[in-house]
C-alpha cells in the first residue's frame, strides 16, 4: 500500500482514538466493568483463593466479552448518522478497509485497556503467575475475533431503532467458541495439561473471521446505506 | 474532451420499483448541471446513485474523475473542533493533483468561519455547519462536485459564495452536478437542466 492510499486510513484511525480520548469517561467503561466483576465476584461468592483460582480466567473473559459488547452498538451508528458512513463508497478506497480500520479502532479502545490492566486483576482473583502470560495470549488472540464478531453484528443492526438486545443475540452465539477454548486452555494449563490444540483452535477462528467477517460487514453496511 | 461522468438509461430501484425514471447524462469539464424536480421525485437519489453510494438498478455509469458528494447529513463530528473536522476531511477524501488545495484554516476563513476555528462542531448553527460541510471541496479539490441542495440553510452571503466557488470551479475545468428546488445558483457560467420525474410508484 503507498503512503497516498493509506493516509485516509490513518487519518480515520487517529480521528476515532481522539474522539474517544476526548469522551475519556465513557472510554474508562470497559475497565470499570473489568474491575467491578473481579471486585464483586470475592464479595459474591467468598473469597477463598482456590474457589477464585478455578474461576478466575472464566471471569476475566466474561468481563473483557461484556466490556467489548458495550462499545459496539455506537461504533458505526454516529457515522451513519451524521453522512460519514456513505461518503466510504465515494471514493477509490475499498471499503473493506475502512471497515478493517474502524474495526481496529474499537480494539484499541475497548479491548487493548482491559488487556493491560488483566494483570492485576488475575492478581485479585489469585490466578498463579505462570498462568497470566497464557491468559493474555488467549485474549490477545479471542478479543480481535469479538472485535470483528461485533462488528458484523453492529453493521447488520444499524438501520434497527434499538438494536442493543439483538446485537447481544446475534453475538453470543459465534462467540461462544473463542470463550470456550480461550478459558479451556488456561484451565487445561492448570491441570498439567497440553494447551497447544486450544492455542491452535484460536488462531483458526481468528484466521476464519479476519478474512470473512470484514467483507461480511461491508455488503451489511452497504445494505443499510440504501 | 473526455466527459468526467457518462451516465446512461441510469435508474436506481427500492423494493424492485423504479424512484425516478432512467436519466441520461453526459458531464463534460466546466459543465454544471442543475438536477430539479418536485418533492419525492428522486432527485437525491439520483446524485447518490451518480456519487456511488447507490448501486445502479439499470443502465451503465461511467466515471472517469475524482468526485467530491456533500449530502444533506454534512459528515461533521460534533465532539471534533472546525480545525479537527476540515484537517480530517483533507486528508481522508481523496485531492486530485492538478487542482489547487487550500489549507485547513484558509479553507476556514473563507467559509467565514474564521472565529470559530477551535469551537466545537456541534456548537454551530446549521448555516455555520453547511459552511464548514462546503469548506472541504477547498482542502480536497476534486474534479467533479455533487452538491446536495448545498443552499439550504445558508444566508445570502454564503449563497453567493457557494456561487463563486461553483463559478470557480468550471472556469478551471470542473464539473458540478447540484440539486437546488429553491435557490438556483446564479452563475456567469451556462447551466444545464435536467429534470427528474419520479418513477412508476408515484405516478
Amino acid at each position: 500500500m503507498t503512503r497516498s492510499t493509506a493516509q485516509p486510513l490513518i487519518a480515520l484511525l487517529l480521528r476515532d482514538l481522539k474522539r474517544a480520548r476526548r469522551h475519556g469517561g465513557q472510554s474508562l467503561l470497559p475497565l470499570v466493568f473489568l474491575f467491578s466483576v473481579v471486585a464483586m465476584i470475592p464479595l459474591g461468592i467468598g473469597p477463598g483463593p482456590n474457589l477464585l483460582q478455578a474461576i478466575a480466567p472464566g471471569m476475566i473473559w466474561v468481563a473483557a466479552l461484556l466490556s467489548g459488547l458495550l462499545a459496539l452498538d455506537g461504533l458505526f451508528k454516529s457515522d451513519f448518522d451524521d453522512g460519514t458512513l456513505e461518503q466510504w463508497w465515494v471514493g477509490e478506497q475499498p471499503v473493506v478497509r475502512l471497515v478493517m480500520v474502524k474495526l481496529c479502532s474499537h480494539w484499541l479502545i475497548t479491548a487493548l485497556p482491559v488487556i493491560a490492566l488483566t494483570p492485576i486483576a488475575a492478581q485479585m482473583l489469585y490466578l498463579p503467575n505462570e498462568a497470566l502470560g497464557l491468559l493474555l495470549l488467549t485474549l490477545l488472540l479471542g478479543t480481535p475475533i469479538l472485535s470483528l464478531v461485533g462488528g458484523l453484528a453492529s453493521a447488520l443492526t444499524l438501520g434497527t431503532r434499538q438494536g442493543g438486545a439483538l446485537l447481544g443475540l446475534l453475538i453470543f452465539p459465534l462467540i461462544v467458541p473463542v470463550l470456550i477454548f480461550s478459558t479451556g486452555a488456561v484451565s487445561a494449563y492448570l491441570d498439567g495439561l497440553p494447551v497447544r490444540p486450544y492455542l491452535l483452535l484460536l488462531v483458526a477462528l481468528l484466521v476464519l473471521a479476519m478474512s470473512l467477517v470484514p467483507l461480511a460487514t461491508a455488503a451489511a453496511l452497504r445494505l443499510n446505506i440504501e | 474532451m473526455k466527459p468526467y461522468l457518462v451516465a446512461s438509461q441510469v435508474s436506481f430501484h427500492r423494493h424492485s420499483e423504479a424512484v425516478f425514471q432512467p436519466v441520461d447524462l453526459n458531464l463534460l469539464p466546466a459543465a454544471l448541471c442543475v438536477v430539479t424536480g418536485a418533492n419525492g421525485s428522486g432527485k437525491t437519489t439520483l446524485i447518490r446513485t451518480l456519487a456511488g453510494i447507490l448501486p445502479v438498478s439499470e443502465g451503465s455509469l461511467e466515471r472517469n474523475a475524482a468526485m467530491a458528494f456533500i449530502g444533506h447529513r454534512p459528515g461533521i463530528k460534533d465532539d471534533l473542533t472546525c480545525i479537527e473536522n476540515l484537517s480530517f476531511m483533507q486528508r481522508f477524501y481523496p485531492s486530485h493533483p492538478t487542482r489547487e488545495a487550500l489549507g485547513a484554516h484558509q479553507a476556514l476563513k473563507q467559509a467565514g468561519l474564521g472565529c470559530h476555528v477551535r469551537r466545537l462542531a456541534g456548537h454551530l448553527s446549521a448555516g455555520q455547519r453547511r459552511r464548514l460541510a462546503l469548506a472541504r471541496l477547498l482542502v480536497s479539490p476534486a474534479d467533479v462536485w455533487l452538491l446536495d441542495e448545498p443552499y439550504t440553510s445558508l444566508d445570502t452571503a454564503a449563497c453567493q459564495w457557494v456561487d463563486g466557488l461553483l463559478d470557480h470551479h468550471l472556469a478551471s475545468h470542473g464539473a458540478a452536478i447540484v440539486t437546488a428546488h429553491q435557490r438556483q445558483p446564479a452563475l456567469t457560467h451556462t447551466i444545464d437542466r435536467l429534470e427528474v420525474i419520479a418513477g412508476a410508484r408515484a405516478t
